[in-house]
C-alpha cells in the first residue's frame, strides 16, 4: 500500500511538470505573438525579412535566453564585462521581457522545428 | 619632331591604323578605370565567402560548436549556439558585432577581432551551407 502511494504520487508529479512546461510552452507563443517577434523573424521563426536576422526555431533554449538577457543587460548600461548585446530594437524587446517571459519564449523557440545543428 | 610618326609610320598613312595599334593602351586605360571602380565598390560590398576556403579556418569554431552539448560558462552557463545552418548574412552580422564590441563575449571577442573581413565572409559561407 505504502509502494502504491508512493508511486501514485510520482505518476501525479510526472502528470503536473508535464502540464506546467506546456504552459510554459503556450505562455511562450504568447509572448513571441504579444511582442509580434514574427515581424522580423518570421511567423514559423526560420524565414526573417532579413537575412541578417537570425533564424530562431530550434536553437538551444537555454542559449535563446542567455541572449535575450544580454539585450537587457546592454540596453540598461552593464559594462561590456558582463557579456552585453546592444542593439536599439532587440534592446527594446527584452527590456519589456520579465524573467518568466525569457524562459517562455525561449523554451517555445527551441520546440519549433528549424533548420540548425551542431556540425563542423 | 614627332616620335610617334617617327616610330610608326604607319599611323601616318591611315588613321585606321592608329586606333589598330593603339587598341592595346586603350584597352589598359579602360581596364584602369573599371579596376578602380570595383576597387572603390569593394569597399562597400561585403566580401564574397568561398565555403571551400573556410574549411582551413574553422579550427576555432569547431572546439565549442561543433561539439554536441557543449557548454560556455560566463556569465551564465548555456549550450553555445547551434551555428550550422543558421543565416549566412545574419552569421557575418554577429562576428562583426563581437569584433566591434556591440556584442561582448572572452572567447568571441578575441576570435572575432582575429578575423579578417574574408575570413568572416568564408566562415559565415561555410556555417550558413552545413546543414
Amino acid at each position: 500500500m505504502k509502494y502504491l502511494k508512493l508511486a501514485l504520487c510520482g505518476v501525479v508529479v510526472m502528470i503536473g511538470s508535464s502540464l506546467a512546461q506546456a504552459a510554459d510552452l503556450k505562455a511562450g507563443k504568447a509572448t513571441w505573438e504579444k511582442l509580434n517577434c514574427a515581424s522580423c523573424h518570421g511567423a514559423d521563426a526560420k524565414s526573417p525579412i532579413m537575412p541578417a536576422y537570425p533564424i530562431l526555431a530550434g536553437q538551444h533554449a537555454d542559449f535563446l535566453a542567455h541572449a535575450l538577457k544580454a539585450y537587457q543587460r546592454g540596453a540598461t548600461g552593464a559594462p561590456a564585462s558582463a557579456n552585453v548585446r546592444k542593439n536599439a530594437v532587440m534592446g527594446a524587446f527584452a527590456t519589456q521581457m520579465s524573467k518568466q517571459d525569457v524562459e517562455n519564449v525561449s523554451a517555445w523557440l527551441a520546440s519549433q522545428p528549424g533548420p540548425l545543428a551542431v556540425r563542423r | 619632331m614627332n616620335l610617334s610618326k617617327t616610330m610608326y609610320p604607319n599611323q601616318m598613312r591611315n588613321g585606321k591604323a592608329s586606333i589598330v595599334r593603339r587598341l592595346p593602351q586603350v584597352f589598359a586605360g579602360l581596364a584602369t578605370v573599371v579596376s578602380c571602380v570595383f576597387a572603390s565598390n569593394g569597399f562597400a560590398a561585403e566580401a564574397v565567402g568561398n565555403a571551400e576556403a573556410a574549411k582551413a579556418k574553422v579550427s576555432m569554431c569547431i572546439g565549442c560548436h561543433g561539439i554536441p552539448g557543449y557548454r560556455a560558462s560566463y556569465p551564465e552557463v548555456y549550450s553555445v549556439p547551434m551555428i550550422a545552418g543558421q543565416n549566412g548574412a545574419y552569421l557575418q552580422a554577429a562576428l562583426r558585432a563581437y569584433a566591434s564590441g556591440e556584442r561582448t563575449h572572452p572567447t568571441m571577442d578575441a576570435i572575432a577581432k582575429s578575423l579578417s573581413d574574408q575570413d568572416i565572409a568564408d566562415l559565415s559561407a561555410y556555417y550558413s551551407k552545413l546543414k
